[in-house]
């Protein structure tokens, strides 16, 4: 499971600490499945992907992806 | 009246990356015209500057990832674990 795998990190999808050790939950290139690696582990195999997990988190911050150049949205009578 | 052959190098201070120094830690963020910048303190220096995120990222991103752990989850870091806890003093 994990980085055992030999796949290679797509995203991660969460994140968790339930279990007293910050988890992230990572996505695998060409599988379907997602597998819970300890935090500490993919800051160092992936950290790209560890960061862009946290921008997106930002409440104030648009990543570059998802910026929105449609439009307001104002609803007129 | 233009000074070609000036000091460049007096006029233009280094900062960022440029200052060849170790980064220390991010000491915040901001968003700068849709643009992600950090607050980057230099070891060794008292300065700090904002540089771009896409450039932190890739010089130093064990330090981005710590700000981001500190910030966004509440899992509290190995590093920070304080058992002298009641920051909250209500009277």
């Amino acid at each position: 499971m994990g980085f055992d795998r030999g796949l290679e990190p797509s995203k991660i999808l969460g994140a968790t600490d339930s279990s007293g050790e910050l988890m992230s939950l990572m996505k695998w290139k060409g599988s379907d499945e997602a597998d819970l690696v300890p935090a500490k582990q993919a800051n160092i195999k992936c950290p790209q992907v560890v960061i862009q997990l946290y921008e997106e988190r930002l409440a104030w911050h648009t990543p570059d992806d998802n910026k929105n150049t449609g439009g307001k949205e104002n609803s007129a009578d | 009246m233009d000074n070609k052959g000036g000091d460049e190098k007096d006029n233009k201070k280094s900062m960022g990356f440029d200052r060849g120094l170790e980064p220390s830690k991010i000491l915040g963020a901001a968003d700068f015209s849709g643009e992600l910048m950090f607050i980057i303190k230099w070891k060794g220096c008292d300065e700090v500057d904002l540089v771009p995120a896409k450039e932190a990222n890739i010089k130093c991103p064990q330090l981005v990832i710590q700000f981001y752990e500190k910030r966004l989850i509440c899992h509290a870091p190995d590093d920070d674990k304080n058992t002298d806890g009641n920051e909250n003093s209500a009277n």
